[in-house]
């Protein structure tokens, strides 16, 4: 049933159609300008829902470094590890006839009975010891070797060289 | 999802001139209004189910706050320095056809219920939910508008013979 059909009078009838058929169009100038302003509006909302989420995940990135942050400063700090390689003796095969930098009879060995790693769960009672290091004894055949092998510098060796000639 | 831009302009071409003569002297700013109004449309993620309604509300909305703002002004200016006021007419800008003249020069609560009706393709129902009037008022207000726009149209044009 159309709503119209209250309308007894045909007459009315006959008006409301003629001024549904009016031609109401805005100008092309009107027309422009509201669709100018519709795709402005647009793109200003775009920009600002853009914003806003850039917005929003600064924030939640922010709250993370912060979380992280203070997570790492009160930690407490483990001192660093003392990785001391593990020394060997020289042969005699690989001498190279230079003087070592260390005296064979300072070399530290590191004790391995009293190596222990520091890790997050150590007590901290633990920090603060230092390692301990046993002196090693020279062994009898590093003695003799040295013994039998001086070590001649330049001039030494030319004086030795000039007194035989 | 969000208005095309064919839909838009389809809605453009269809209700900016009704809409201008449904904000009719509420305020100053019609013209603006109307494209306010379109601006709010383009921005809406999800469409309305009616646009049409939408439109008319939120022209009728912003046409009220445009006025109360204007009032508000206008007393305030008045104070400070008391000039004679200058006010643009709407009508002028609207096509100088014959009806829609006629149209204008109805009474307010007849001419918004008329221009929802015939131009705007609302129901009674929705007319009354928009102008806060029952559906039986809205539809009186319609017949009674076009009763006094057939005595209009019909009488013969003022002559300057005397």
């Amino acid at each position: 049933m159309s709503d119209e059909q209250f309308l007894n009078d045909p007459e009315l009838q006959h008006l409301a159609r003629l001024l549904g058929g009016l031609p109401l169009r805005p100008s092309d100038t009107e027309r422009s300008k509201i669709l100018l302003a519709c795709g402005r509006a647009e793109g200003r909302a775009e920009a600002q829902r853009t914003i806003r989420n850039l917005r929003a995940g600064m924030l939640v990135f922010a709250g993370v470094s912060a979380c992280l942050l203070v997570l790492v400063l009160n930690r407490p700090f483990a001192p660093v590890s003392n990785n001391v390689p593990e020394t060997r003796q020289f042969t005699e095969n690989e001498h190279s006839g230079s003087a070592p930098d260390t005296p064979n009879n300072e070399i530290p060995i590191f004790d391995r009975e009293r190596i222990k790693t520091f890790g997050v769960m150590t007590p901290r009672s633990e920090w603060d010891r230092e390692p301990q290091y046993k002196v090693q004894n020279p062994s009898p055949e590093t003695i003799e070797l040295v013994n039998q092998r001086p070590i001649l510098t330049t001039r030494s060796q030319a004086v030795l060289e000039e007194l035989l000639n | 999802m969000p208005i095309s831009a064919e839909q838009l302009t389809a809605l453009i071409d269809r209700h900016a001139v009704p809409l201008r003569i449904w904000a009719g002297r509420r305020c100053s700013a019609a013209e603006d209004i109307v494209q306010e109004a379109f601006c709010r449309l383009a921005v809406l993620k999800q469409q309305p189910d009616n646009p049409a309604a939408w439109l008319y509300r939120v022209v009728r909305n912003l046409a009220e706050s445009d006025r109360l703002s204007s009032e508000r002004r206008i007393a305030r200016e008045a104070e400070v320095a008391p000039t004679e006021q200058f006010q643009s007419d709407p009508e002028e800008n609207i096509q100088k056809d014959e009806a829609v003249k006629a149209v204008w020069k109805l009474e307010e609560s007849l001419r918004e219920v008329i221009t929802a009706r015939i131009w705007g393709g609302l129901t009674f129902e929705e007319i009354g939910l928009l102008c806060d009037i029952s559906t039986a008022t809205a539809s009186r207000r319609y017949r009674d508008a076009l009763e006094q726009l057939r005595i209009k149209l019909e009488s013969p044009c003022p002559t300057n013979n005397s």
